[in-house]
């Protein structure tokens, strides 16, 4: 239970714990692995791995991508194909590393703008005022009232088939995610009795936006990132289902599921490989998002802090 | 003859993966019939854990200890089955928390649950609920009992949704009531007649009281014995009468000087100059809160507010919620913008300004907030929070804002170290220290105090109390300070203004009006403070 009383019973406080102490438990090296939690170990290794699938993709696999041996279609894993091959006999495992890079560019694109599209934009009009946040958000509604795939699919006609269209039209039509946590936090920052002695200060809109509700509102913005990332990534597989997507031929992992699945019974491997790939990026995702999100709030790592010392 | 609850040995902590936390500690008491126990202490004490612990309603995490024993009539409560326990909990057992509009459902009649508390605890099933419902709340003084049955609790006002809550709590008959700050969040002429209904209802009834409040004055009108927590642990307990005159441990000696030290404050009228100019002028100041929706009528929180503030005095504006006091403090420092009247600010008419304070004009006036756990940012440093107003009021002192941060936090009694702690690492006495270092950095002439301690343990109150009077005589400071608390009015304020409905109903030096009201309003307002019972 806390105490309000002075003197404080907080270990945080007896300690006269500051600054210079959390810079110098730091440390550096293996101890510093050794101190990380299960978790985010997991997540930074398999972050790790698939990167370097990103970098190195091409010159570890032999196989070619796009190759096609029309009569080993199909196969199930084997030493000649560690992932078996697809329903044309392409290699999985080389598609899988080859798309990495294009699912990461295109799920990443595609979070980031919704980010800039939503929250940025959100939280901007919310501090400049009603004339501007009215209208904006108005539009935000008017997105969110289309089926996403529906308004993306008209983006990317609109835009023409290209990378960076895609990612816009996954930006537009995720945006409205991001608007409403923003708008939400922002209402509950605007009420605390610290904004209000801000304001005293004279503080303006804008600063008032960065400086004192920002740190309050990025732990929810950073989550959110993690659970779109994914839907981001799903999305685009659809897109390149309808043929609009990415160019039909080049593998993205989304584009391999939709492609496996009729097949499933046939050739199960040639879904669940990208499936498990996808769900593992996903997981890793989600807890580094958490761990993130940990880190910038200062109430939660002295939690933490508090928790390794014992 | 045996007590009616005997309680031995209370014990309550909070296992946790950081070790447990020890939140009740070797509490012993007894109670009979008819007698009401006081248990005083401080947020955090144990005080109402020890009252949840009588009806087994503690939270799921907390574990009672095994040699603990609560007897009621001589079983052991706390190894009674659940189902014996149910019938005596708002049967024999009842209770009555802090927060009445918490405690009613929002969307059922209150008569329906009323009723619903007498049909549980019915003897037969055959009685008749709504005679019953008509009779309790006649015994509570609820208005025409017959009918208030069909209100909901948002149309009652808070001393009647309390009175509901008694009604409540007095359905099954009870012979002990555990009564949680039932005051605590009522104005004070509302807890007055709060107070008078429990001392009769226990008088007519026979209950046996267990009366939990941080406040030692309410205490001492209530209770027959006492027991004063701290820190979970017993520090002193006795008949009332004997622990106000004589107590023995140092920490209630501390309690009931702090309340005697507010009371007996010197309060000097004029400080020998022959006519201080005036800070601060209010001139049939009007503020209005538009309604909801276009066609909603505006609600008038500010009627014609004239006042006059001069400067190095503190004038202590009183009155009870929504009479409109916390408007004014927020019309002057431009959080609210007002919709008739002036306000002159060391003789600049901010009416003239269309209400738009220039930047520069600012820092002549600042603000100190009631919660000090909502006024800091909890993700910005004190460091951070202090440099605000450099920046955005552009100071540029000449030693520099850090030196002149680290000497502010001296000022109010905090060391140079606390810049780097987060607000969640300070008690509220320090967080409150460091908003009044903040709101004193761009060195204004006018500081308003809305409501500053009123969070604040008692204790902890009396010492930022003795520094704001401290810091007021050595910069001259001018304070506008705005409060419920009568008892810490008398100690800082010079004059009193009495608020009633938006309007300025008396006003004249602090002794004048507590000692002779002349106003009716303010007559009730005063005879409703709490006092120590003993002199």
């Amino acid at each position: 239970m806390a105490t309000s009383s002075e003197p404080v019973d907080d270990p945080a406080v007896r300690t006269g714990d500051t600054g210079s102490d959390r810079i110098r438990r730091g440390g550096r090296g293996m101890d510093t692995i050794r101190r990380l939690p299960a978790t985010l170990l997991f997540s930074l290794v398999v972050l790790a791995v698939f990167l370097a699938a990103v970098a190195l993709g091409s010159v570890l696999i032999p196989q070619d991508p796009f190759e096609q041996d029309l009569l080993n279609r199909n196969v199930p894993p084997s030493l000649e194909h560690l992932a078996g091959t697809d329903n044309f006999g392409r290699d999985v495992l080389a598609r899988l590393l080859y798309g990495a890079k294009l699912t990461l560019m295109v799920g990443l694109g595609g979070v980031v703008s919704a980010l800039v599209f939503g929250a940025v934009l959100g939280l901007t009009a919310l501090a400049v005022g009603q004339w501007l946040s009215v209208p904006v958000y108005g539009l935000i509604d008017f997105i969110r009232a289309l089926p996403d795939v529906l308004l993306a699919l008209i983006l990317i006609v609109a835009l023409g088939p290209a990378i960076s269209s895609v990612m816009i039209a996954l930006g537009i039509a995720f945006a409205p995610f991001f608007a409403y946590v923003a708008r939400a936090a922002w209402m509950r920052e605007m009420a605390a009795d610290y904004i209000t002695v801000a304001r005293t200060f004279g503080a303006g809109r804008l600063r008032i936006l960065y400086r004192h509700a920002l740190p309050n509102i990025i732990g929810a913005v950073i989550t959110l990132v993690a659970v779109i990332l994914p839907r981001c990534i799903v999305t685009e597989s659809v897109l390149s289902f309808l043929g609009l997507g990415v160019s039909p031929d080049t593998p993205t992992w989304g584009r391999m599921i939709a492609d496996g699945t009729p097949l499933f019974e046939r050739a199960p491997h040639a879904v669940l490989i990208p499936v498990l790939a996808l769900s593992t990026l996903t997981l890793a995702l989600a807890l580094l998002g958490n761990h993130l999100r940990a880190r910038v709030d200062p109430l939660r790592a002295d939690e933490r802090r508090r928790k390794t010392d014992r | 003859m045996a007590p009616l609850l005997d309680v031995r040995r209370l014990g309550i902590s909070f296992p946790g993966a950081a070790g447990s936390i020890r939140a009740v500690d070797d509490v012993t008491w007894q109670l009979e019939a008819g007698r009401t126990l006081g248990i005083v202490g401080e947020s955090g004490s144990g005080k109402s854990l020890t009252g949840l612990a009588l009806l087994r309603l503690l939270p799921a995490a907390a574990e009672v200890d095994d040699a603990s024993r609560i007897f009621y009539r001589g079983q052991d409560l706390l190894t009674l089955p659940e189902d014996r326990m149910r019938a005596l909990r708002g049967g024999a057992l009842a209770i009555v928390f802090q927060e009445p509009m918490a405690c009613l459902h929002p969307l059922l009649p209150v008569g329906r649950q009323v009723g619903e508390a007498v049909r549980r605890h019915a003897a037969r099933p055959d009685i008749r609920v709504h005679t019953q419902v008509e009779g309790l709340f006649a015994e509570v003084g609820l208005p025409e009992p017959d009918r208030i049955g069909r209100r909901y609790p948002h149309e009652l006002s808070g001393g009647q949704q309390q009175r509901v809550m008694l009604a409540m709590a007095l359905a099954g008959n009870p012979e002990v009531l555990v009564a949680d700050e039932p005051t605590t969040a009522l104005d004070v002429t509302v807890q007055a007649q709060i107070l008078t209904l429990l001392r009769e209802l226990q008088e007519h009834r026979g209950l046996a009281m267990v009366f939990i409040s941080h406040d030692l004055a309410v205490v001492s009108s209530m209770a027959h014995d006492v027991l004063v927590m701290r820190r979970g642990r017993m520090v002193e307990d006795g008949p009332m009468q004997q622990v106000l005159t004589r107590p023995r441990s140092q920490y209630a000696q501390v309690l009931i000087a702090a309340r005697r030290r507010l009371h007996e404050s010197e309060t000097d009228t004029g400080h020998g100059d022959a006519a201080p100019e005036p800070i601060l002028h209010l001139d049939g100041l009007t503020v209005d809160y538009a309604g909801r929706g276009l066609r909603t009528a505006k609600v008038r929180a500010v009627d014609g507010v004239s006042l006059t503030l001069a400067g190095g005095r503190t004038m202590g504006l009183v009155g009870e919620s929504g009479s409109g006091k916390s408007t004014i403090g927020k019309a002057v420092v431009g959080l609210v913008r007002p919709s008739g009247g002036d306000i002159r600010l060391l003789g600049r008419s901010l009416a003239a300004d269309r209400w738009r304070q220039p930047r520069a004009f600012r820092r002549h006036c600042q603000i100190v907030l009631q919660n000090p756990y909502g006024s800091l940012n909890p993700r910005l440093t004190v460091a951070d929070a202090l440099m605000e107003p450099f920046v955005t009021l552009a100071l540029r002192p000449a030693e520099g804002p850090w030196a002149r941060m680290v000497a502010g936090l001296e000022e109010v009694g905090l060391d140079g170290d606390t810049l780097s702690r987060y607000p969640h690492q300070l008690s509220g006495g320090q967080r409150q220290r460091v908003c009044i270092a903040r709101a004193l950095i761009p060195e204004p002439t006018l500081l308003i105090c809305d409501e500053i301690v009123s969070a604040l343990d008692v204790h902890v109150q009396f010492q930022v109390l003795d520094l704001l009077k401290r810091l007021q005589k050595s910069r001259r400071l001018s304070l506008l300070f705005i409060g419920h608390d009568l008892e810490v009015i008398r100690f800082i304020a010079d004059d009193i203004a009495v608020m009633h409905q938006g309007r300025i109903v008396e006003r004249a030096g602090t002794k004048q009006v507590l000692e002779e009201p002349q106003h009716p309003y303010s007559r009730s307002l005063i005879s409703a403070i709490p006092r120590l019972a003993a002199a």
